[in-house]
């Protein structure tokens, strides 16, 4: 397992925002947590990363991950995409692009990959210059992806990465993670809505009310109702 | 001739104005990130301009005393950024700010102990006296050092914050301190940086004034410090560069008030054109939507 979560419990405050969370994730895998709005699907992905402190147990590739800072989660390999992109605004496509290999010492690699970034994504290319903050929603979720990936992570934390894209750009995004997983990452993808993530996971993981009902095959659970009525019942 | 006389008022007015501009840079620094003003910046720069006065007066060359009092300068930043600032982070806006304030008035105690409220006079060495005269217009060799010193600090300031890591760090801090963390970035860390490099700008800044009025007193921060205000308002609080044309134009302005209106006009034509500036154009002259502005750092 290069991940394994056991009894996470998040509160802010005295709010509990997930109360009891269990999974893992196995290497080379794409594992869906699915769950609908406030299952704590982004708590728990600021808590993988260090970006929340938590209670229960976080394990990555072995180690604890209770002591570690949020650098230190990204210089480990564990990059979070949040929901709605994290662009840094102001800046171009470009430092944005940088930003994401802030922690790296290689830098004439990441002249490489930056520039093989902009011919896999061409519209990178074309908008390196520009103010990433006037680039369309589903332009920046490419620039949230391909800036991530810079970092050159072992498993990849992808938040809603379809929220508010039209379906041709869906389409996109998820094409993407599917390719992903050729090149030997391992994802762990936060949706709302199932068809498409579990159409690209491997497993899927079912979450309501800051807990876990139901985990699985993604095809087994794509094609019986337990979703469905999960989802109707809130 | 009086086309000279205000050649040479515009000349002292640069160079004026190039002093509050390198304040009203640390003093956009930390607003840029942290959303504060750090009221302890006038005070950080009269202590860097006794530091400058106290080495060169010791014997020290110019530019070792110029370093020297940066550096000092500097970690009195980071001490009242650890000690006045990271505890009250998670507090309201006003509350760092006051405790700012706090700094302001020991530091203030700290040099009238140390150096005494009277002012102190510096002799200055005999090449810095030099002056070149074209016509009726001249220009003192201080003067020069004051521009280039100004122009050479806001040059590197500007590459550092456009083209580091460091100061792409520091404008994603000020953006999203959240973001900024999943990129790796330690804001805490960022937090000192800005205040360290504030801290050096406004030391620059308290020699150079002292070496162009060569008389400094522990109240020169008080003055000199809200006209840097003043400069980073007219010049836009939400975008840094906007100093760069707002120092030299206050300067200017200050120096032509006092030469053709008197000196008792100086600070209501100043003040004046600033509440101007804030009515006809509340983001200052280069602020615009914080997009366009390319961000407060
Ligand atoms: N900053 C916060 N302060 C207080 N409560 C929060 C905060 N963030 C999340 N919560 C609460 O924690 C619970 C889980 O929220 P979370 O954002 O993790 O859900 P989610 O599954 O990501 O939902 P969505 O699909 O809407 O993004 C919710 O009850 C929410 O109200
Ligand atoms: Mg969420």
């Amino acid at each position: 397992m290069i991940l394994s979560v056991r009894d996470l419990q998040v509160s802010y405050g005295a709010i509990p925002g997930i109360r009891k969370i269990d999974f893992d994730v196995a290497e080379g895998e794409i594992v869906a947590v699915i769950g609908a709005n406030g299952a704590g699907k982004s708590t728990t992905m600021k808590a993988i990363t260090g970006l929340l402190p938590f209670q229960g147990k976080i394990a990555y590739k072995g180690a604890d991950l209770a002591p570690m800072r949020a650098e230190q989660n990204l210089a480990n390999g564990l990059a979070l995409v949040p929901e709605g992109r994290g662009i840094l605004t102001r800046m171009t496509v470009e430092e944005n692009l940088r930003m994401g290999a802030y922690l790296r010492r290689d830098t004439a690699q990441v002249e490489t990959e930056i520039a093989a970034t902009y011919e896999r994504f061409a519209i990178l290319g074309e908008r390196r210059s520009g103010i990433a903050g006037y680039l369309s929603g589903g332009e920046q979720q490419i620039l949230a992806i391909a800036r991530a990936l810079l970092a050159r992570p072992k498993l990849l934390l992808l938040d809603e990465p379809s929220l508010g894209l039209a379906p041709l750009m869906t389409e996109q995004i998820f094409a993407f993670i599917s390719e992903f997983r050729e090149q030997g990452l391992t994802v762990l993808l936060a949706e709302q809505k199932s068809k498409h993530s579990l159409a690209v996971a491997d497993r899927a993981v079912l979450f309501s009310m800051g807990e876990v009902v139901a985990s699985g095959a993604a095809r087994e659970l794509a094609e019986g109702s337990l979703i469905r009525d999960t989802m109707m019942a809130l | 001739m009086g086309v000279s006389i205000f050649i040479q008022q515009v000349l002292n007015g640069l160079t004026l104005g190039a002093v509050y501009t390198l304040i009203a840079l640390a003093f956009s620094l930390v607003m840029g990130i942290l959303g504060i003003l750090n009221l302890a910046i006038s005070e950080i720069f009269m202590i860097g301009a006794f530091v400058g006065f106290s080495l060169i007066t010791a014997g020290v060359p110019v530019w070792i005393a110029l370093i020297g009092a940066m550096i000092a300068a500097a970690l009195v930043s980071i001490v009242i950024a650890r000690i006045g600032y990271e505890p009250l982070r998670n507090a309201n806006h006003i509350t760092p700010m006051l405790s700012t304030l706090g700094f302001s008035m020991i530091l203030q105690n700290l040099a009238t102990n140390t150096w005494g409220s009277d002012p102190m006079q510096l002799t200055l060495e005999g090449w810095l006296e030099t002056r070149f005269s074209f016509g009726l217009v001249s220009l003192s060799v201080v003067q020069i050092v004051v521009f280039v010193v100004t122009v050479g600090l806001c040059v590197l300031t500007a590459l550092l914050i456009q083209r580091t890591d460091i100061g792409r760090a520091l404008r994603a801090v000020a953006e999203n301190r959240e973001i900024s963390r999943i990129l790796g970035v330690r804001p805490r860390r960022m937090i000192l940086v800005a205040f360290a490099l504030s801290g050096l700008l406004a030391g620059a800044a308290g020699v150079l004034v002292g070496l162009h009025y060569s008389v400094i007193t522990p109240y020169i921060g008080v003055e000199i410090g809200l006209k840097a205000i003043a400069v980073m308002i007219v010049g836009g609080a939400t975008n840094i560069w906007g100093a760069l044309l707002a120092g030299p134009l206050i300067g200017i302005l200050e120096v032509l008030t006092v030469a053709y209106g008197g000196a008792a006009m100086r600070d209501f034509v100043v003040y004046g054109f600033m509440i101007v500036i804030l009515l006809v154009r509340p983001q200052g002259l280069l602020g615009g939507s914080s997009k366009t502005s390319g961000g407060r750092v």
